[in-house]
């Protein structure tokens, strides 16, 4: 059999991620990549209120995609939300508040709407500036894929019920 | 202190009319500026996402109210989103996709140009793209490259250079320059395309960029850097604050 150059490449390609195959045994000792990380996996319910502004400032640990809106830039804290920052003066920007969406990574303004996924799902925001809250005006449940692990896998046992808003190395691997 | 943070975020939201905007046409003061690596833009009235098979269009005609009007299944591995006028620029680790939305409910394919593998963000004028390409994971490639098409023809785009890079992702313009996030952040001159050349550069790790005027401000795993800049004297960039992260 003749091998060409393409089908070697790609034969190479699949066995440098032949650990990535999904098998449940465990058999040399070593555990496979998709086991390094798990889903965290919510409730509907509970994940449909998990939305609020917290203006208090949150530490900036894993910075995603950024956004700018007049004298505002947002941070991206990925799967988490976004820190908002007060750039007024941008000799000296302020961490000021932080807004949590869970499994968010994008982020866009129109007028008064901001527009986020919520993991599958697209929100529409609007700030209440009397209450310092957020309102969700719209939710459209579903428009996303499942947020997939750092490495691209999906979770397959998840429930009607039950949403998937972030990925987290499992610990219990030595 | 409470009261001051709900002064800031009403201004936030209610602040969107008043100040001027010197930037590119389509940046009108109601919304805002992305970085490269976004997957969400708006076009008038309308919302326009990709995931990472197919992009979805949002009616935002009430912008409180987004509705699914449309979804079309694009490739694998898309990537980032980029409107230029009426045309999205889509990147996904096999190419760029060019889309027309002058119908805005039903984007028409206009065309593509196909990569390998490893395409990363696009950014477009009106006459020419700009698309990074990078490889960070072992799979036989190393391809870490700045490419650029012209676009005149949005039908047909035409290679017109490749060069090599280190490790870039995201790009932003900055009228007759071209700001690069790769080892350092690299600054060209595009004004002549077919002899880019660097003209100055950053010594910041940066994976995004936004240019907001005269703004420069750089997103990495270690920081939110900004620096003023000015055409006229690109080499002065003056560094205005850092967030450290």
């Amino acid at each position: 059999m003749k091998l060409n150059i393409f089908t070697v490449f790609m034969l190479s390609c699949s066995l440098t991620f032949q650990s990535c195959w999904y098998s449940n045994t465990d058999d040399d000792g070593i555990p496979e990549i998709v086991n390094y990380y798990e889903p965290v996996i919510l409730e509907r319910s509970e994940f449909n209120n998990s939305t609020s502004l917290q203006t208090t400032p949150e530490v900036i640990v894993n910075s995603g995609k950024i956004y700018v809106k007049n004298n505002f830039i947002f941070i991206n804290e990925r799967n988490k939300g976004f820190h908002i920052i007060n750039n007024t003066d941008p000799t000296n920007p302020q961490n000021i508040a932080f807004l949590n969406v869970l499994g968010s990574s994008d982020l866009t303004i129109k007028g008064n709407a901001i527009y986020v996924n919520n993991a599958t799902d697209l929100l529409a925001l609007a700030l209440d500036t009397q209450a310092g809250t957020v309102e969700v005006t719209k939710r459209v449940p579903n428009a996303f894929p499942q947020i997939t692990s750092p490495f691209g896998n999906v979770y397959y046992n998840i429930n009607e019920n039950e949403v998937v808003v972030d990925w987290v190395l499992n610990e219990n691997i030595d | 202190m409470k009261t001051y943070i709900i002064i800031i975020l009403a201004l936030i939201t209610c602040s969107c009319d008043s100040d001027s905007n010197s930037g590119v046409s389509e940046n009108s003061n109601n919304i805002g500026k992305a970085g490269s690596l976004a997957r969400f833009t708006t076009y008038n009235d309308y919302l326009y996402t990709v995931d990472n098979a197919t992009l979805n269009v949002f009616s935002i005609n009430d912008q409180t109210n987004p509705v699914k009007i449309n979804d079309i299944e694009i490739g694998f591995n898309i990537e980032t989103l980029f409107n230029y006028k009426e045309f999205l620029y889509i990147g996904s680790q096999n190419g760029m996709y060019i889309f027309s939305v002058q119908n805005p409910e039903e984007p028409q394919y206009l065309s593509e140009v196909q990569h390998f593998t490893a395409c990363d963000p696009v950014v477009a004028n009106a006459t020419h793209a700009f698309v990074t390409l990078h490889t960070d994971i072992g799979c036989g490639t190393d391809i870490n490259v700045l490419e650029i098409y012209d676009v005149n023809d949005v039908v047909n785009p035409v290679f017109i250079s490749r060069r090599n890079l280190t490790n870039p992702i995201g790009l932003g313009l900055y009228g007759d320059y071209l700001i690069v996030c790769d080892d350092e952040v690299k600054i060209f001159d595009i004004s002549d395309i077919n002899n880019t050349t660097l003209v100055h550069s950053i010594n910041r790790n940066a994976f995004d960029v936004i240019v907001n005027n005269d703004t420069l401000i750089l997103i990495g795993q270690n920081g939110l850097y900004q620096y003023s800049l000015s055409p006229n004297s690109i080499q002065n960039t003056s560094e205005l604050s850092t967030i450290n992260i």
